[in-house]
């Protein structure tokens, strides 16, 4: 079976930033949490995916197909939730549903229904009485309603209370469940990640730093704490990014268990993906 | 791409019916003598401008555009869309006058319904051809920056052609009447042209946007 997604190369100028070589794959039947700093280039990313920018080079194939030569194909088969609600105060949840299902073939108006009922949206009040967490969960119920055979989200899940995201989350793990189906979201909310995405890839100011399988990243990288003198011992090439502190230091390390074989006294802490993130950035500076 | 067009007479649903409204306020004012007949017609070129520029400001506050061009419709069904709009509303507004003026004609048997359609007919074409100035400029600048170019744009417009009407009438210029019939047959050509061009300018400019 194809991926749902293969970037290649993909590069953009905006002349103040640029996106170099970005490169990652996503398979069929998994989650792919897209992850980065403000202005990484994750949203870059998507929209170069979704043809909304020119790119400069590099090429993107969607559902096995160029997408910009098939565009229209592979945006049947797309459901897309950006990051703020895009639909206008004014409409209705059955305006919503008027609307595309005269522009999707694919749209299933039983399952949107379904989904307004699972998620409390009423069907006749307008957009602009829905709460944050409300208008998020009538684009991700429009985004499903469409059968879509990947989910591009850009920061769906920022500024909801957490109630709401795990709500959605599970939504996201409910679609996984047909392994034909892929899921592509961009998230500062690392923790969110941790528990759906079965890859990350993390962009670092325009590049890709890591794109990995996250079970295979959490396993690996590892923290270290200790005395400076004790940091010197590390091999260069294991130190991804490093904190000093007036005790010492602490420090990330791409390797766990070679150092922790290489280095027995020294202590090796499991990561989370938000403190890849942050030593990354701490290394880049340093 | 009929569900974006749908989804623009539903966002103007609201300020459709003020527009009715106002529309109704010039009707009775109209048959009370107040105002000629004829601008029932004026006022709706000036409704027509609007309305597509009031579609372009509503999908702005939304960030509809992004969302809009990742659906299959894509980029060109965004513009096909729009000037489908342009030619609803101002073909719904027409024929709202057309009916009006019936009835004007029906109720006061001093108006004259041949001159009525005229001014209609003319009005008409001259609110196509403003939507068709209009939406390109939309599809480049957004509906902020468009709406101050068009003011300008029309200033100099109105400017022309009221200097091109005083110096033609103190020349003693006069249309032969040879001219004079093929006037409305030039204006329809120029009208479906202008929109025909408009429509083409309006796909390339969309096309290279940065959304």
């Amino acid at each position: 079976m194809e991926n749902a997604i293969e970037v290649r190369g993909l590069c953009k100028d905006y002349g103040t930033f640029q996106l170099q070589d970005v490169s990652f794959t996503l398979p069929r039947g998994s989650i792919m949490g897209l992850i980065g700093e403000n202005g990484a280039g994750k949203s870059t990313t998507i929209k170069a995916i979704l043809n909304l920018i020119h790119r400069d080079g590099g090429e993107i194939s969607v559902l096995g197909m160029d997408c910009i030569h098939h565009e229209r194909e592979i945006k049947e088969h797309v459901g897309v939730v950006l990051d703020e609600s895009t639909f206008h105060d004014m409409l209705t949840a059955h305006d919503v549903e008027k609307i595309l299902s005269k522009i999707y073939r694919s749209w299933d108006s039983r399952l949107f229904r379904q989904y307004l009922d699972r998620f409390s949206l009423p069907e006749n009040k307008t957009v602009k009485t829905y709460s944050k967490g409300m208008k998020m969960k009538l684009s991700i119920a429009a985004a499903l309603s469409v059968q879509p055979e990947l989910l591009i989200l850009d920061e769906a899940t920022s500024g909801l209370d957490p109630v709401v995201r795990n709500e959605i989350l599970d939504e996201f793990l409910d679609f996984i469940q047909d392994e034909r189906k892929a899921v592509l979201i961009s998230s500062h909310i690392t923790s969110d990640l941790e528990k759906i995405a079965d890859y990350v890839t993390y962009l670092h100011r325009g590049r890709v730093v890591l794109s990995e399988s996250r079970d295979e990243l959490l396993e690996s990288y590892g923290r270290v704490a200790c005395p400076l003198d004790d940091l010197k011992k590390i091999d260069r090439k294991y130190l991804v990014g490093c904190r000093k502190n007036r005790f010492g230091c602490e420090a990330l390390v791409n390797n766990r268990r070679e150092i922790q074989f290489l280095l027995p006294g020294l202590t090796v802490d499991p990561v989370t993906l938000e403190d890849i993130m942050v030593y990354t950035v701490k290394g880049d500076e340093e | 791409m009929s569900g974006l067009v749908l989804k623009d007479l539903l966002v103007l649903r609201k300020q459709g019916r003020s527009y009715l409204l106002i529309i109704g306020i010039y009707m009775v004012l109209a048959f009370a003598g107040v105002f000629d007949y004829s601008i029932l017609s004026t006022m709706m070129v000036v409704l027509t401008m609007m309305l597509p520029m009031a579609t372009f400001s509503y999908d702005e506050l939304a960030r509809w555009d992004k969302f809009a061009a990742a659906m299959p419709v894509g980029r060109s069904g965004i513009v096909k869309a729009k000037y489908l709009t342009a030619f609803a509303v101002t073909g719904g507004a027409g024929l709202l006058c057309f009916v009006v003026n019936i009835i004007v004609a029906m109720i006061d048997q001093e108006a004259q319904l041949g001159a009525l359609m005229a001014v209609l007919g003319g009005s008409l074409g001259a609110g196509l051809l403003i939507n068709a100035a209009i939406l390109p400029l939309l599809f480049k600048y957004g509906a902020e920056k468009s709406r101050s170019i068009m003011m300008v744009v029309m200033l100099v417009v109105f400017i022309l052609v009221f200097g091109l009407v005083t110096v033609a009438g103190e020349g003693g210029f006069a249309v032969p009447n040879a001219m004079a019939a093929a006037i409305p047959w030039l204006a329809v050509l120029l009208v479906l042209g202008g929109f025909a061009f408009s429509y083409r300018v309006s796909q390339k400019l969309y096309a290279q946007k940065e959304l």
